[in-house]
């Protein structure tokens, strides 16, 4: 077999039945009729043929040239579509699937190594999957030859983004004001009112009554300081690159104020769950899953309010 | 002092597309087989790659404006092209095209 045979039949292998011969006839002709001249230049046979084969270059690409085939997976009619909807998609499915696997290894009882294991990997895991399918079906709509205007909405000015107000609104300064209010309310509440006694009629706090040594008075300041400030931001009027760093300072104490006694397994009053004598035989929950439930919803609430703030108050510079 | 890759790139899209009017016109006049066009067209200025030219002339055939002949007088058999009444008609058009905006360009001011 010659290089030009080898040549012909690599390119012709990537071509549909019905266009070899044809094709390999023209090839053949192109490449010899090259060859030749070369030869008539003085060049040695063997040296003319390589040459004139370099020159044609990839048979896969002058096959797709032949075939009309496109070279990319996604070409600029459908990226941008593509690109919209697989982020969109990252944006909804794994947010749920952050919150949904350390919830499934929370029931099952795992340790936090293993929740925080399962959690990153199974996000990534669906992530990559999502990008994989997305990107499958965009690259098979390319090739079937759909016009993307049969895919796709033309884009007109009603797309546009709508102009979002840097300022701040009363809706968020009132469910700041109102959750903390709630919170310092539930904290003094389940102190002073109990909802459980002792057989001698001393009353149950739900939270570990020693955490009012440091603990709990130290999250009533944290609250209150963020109160002050979104009270400050709501009369200042906007926001600031300054409260955004101050909002994580906030998030940051109030969730390490929570994690360290969830750690040391005295966030919840032991004594009050021995009174009420649950979590019983018929359940394989512990006070300690109930613990770190807790801290993952703070620690949730936490990275949320960090992202959100950050957002307008980058939109606001 | 402009960059030569930049020119590089603008002549780029200005040829695009040049070729097949190129080619069209040129087995308009006198049908020859692939090799020669080549040169045919290298000795006007088109520089014009065998991996670019063969495919495109087998894509003109399939859309008919170009038809082809079997020369079998070597020992070689080679197609012979030339333009078919389609393909002429297309020529006229485009080069009017090509005019229009050749004349534009003369009427603008120069710099």
């Amino acid at each position: 077999m010659t290089l030009t045979d080898r040549y012909v039949t690599a390119t012709l292998s990537r071509l549909a039945e019905d266009q070899r011969s044809d094709v390999e006839s023209q090839l053949r002709e192109a490449i010899g009729d090259a060859v030749d001249d070369r030869i008539d230049a003085g060049v040695p046979a063997g040296q003319a043929e390589r040459d004139v084969l370099n020159e044609m270059g990839d048979p896969e690409r002058l096959a797709a040239s032949y075939a009309d085939r496109s070279l990319f997976l996604i070409g600029p009619e459908y990226f941008l579509a593509w690109k919209r909807l697989t982020v969109l998609l990252l944006w909804i499915v794994l947010p749920i699937m952050a919150v949904l696997i350390p919830l499934g290894g929370w029931i099952d009882g795992d340790g936090w190594a293993t929740i925080l294991g399962t959690t990153v990997g199974g996000t990534l895991t669906v992530g990559v999957h999502l990008v994989f399918w997305v990107t499958l079906v965009f690259a098979a709509i390319e090739r079937g030859r759909v016009k993307a205007s049969d895919v796709t909405e033309p884009w007109t000015v009603d797309r546009l983004p709508e102009q979002r107000d840097a300022t701040v609104t009363w809706g968020d300064t009132a469910g700041t004001v109102v959750v903390i209010a709630l919170t310092t309310v539930a904290l003094v509440w389940q102190q002073l009112w109990p909802w459980a006694r002792t057989a001698d009629g001393e009353g149950l706090p739900l939270l570990d009554p020693s955490l009012w040594t440091f603990v709990l008075p130290a999250l009533l300041v944290v609250m209150g300081i963020e109160l002050a400030a979104a009270i400050a931001r709501q009369m200042r009027g906007h926001w600031t690159m300054r409260d955004w760093w101050l909002n994580v300072a906030v998030n940051v104490a109030g969730v390490a104020l929570v994690a360290v006694p969830v750690v040391g397994g005295e966030w919840l009053n032991r004594e009050l769950f021995a009174e009420i004598g649950w979590p019983d035989a018929a359940t394989d929950l512990t006070i300690a899953n109930l613990e770190w439930g807790t801290l993952a919803i703070v620690a949730a609430v936490a990275v949320w309010d960090i992202v959100d703030s950050y957002r307008k108050a980058r939109r606001a510079r | 002092m402009l960059d030569p890759d930049l020119i590089a790139q603008h002549r780029q899209e200005l040829r695009r597309g040049t070729t097949s009017l190129a080619c069209l016109a040129l087995l308009a006049a006198t049908p020859d087989y692939g090799y020669r066009l080549i040169g045919r067209l290298a000795d006007l200025g088109f520089e014009v790659e065998a991996n670019t030219l063969y495919p495109l002339l087998r894509r003109l055939d399939k859309q008919g404006l170009l038809s082809f002949e079997w020369d079998t007088s070597e020992a070689r058999p080679r197609k012979v092209y030339a333009t078919a009444p389609a393909g002429i008609e297309l020529v006229s058009l485009l080069r009017a095209d090509w005019n229009r905006l050749t004349e534009a360009l003369d009427r603008m001011d120069r710099p």
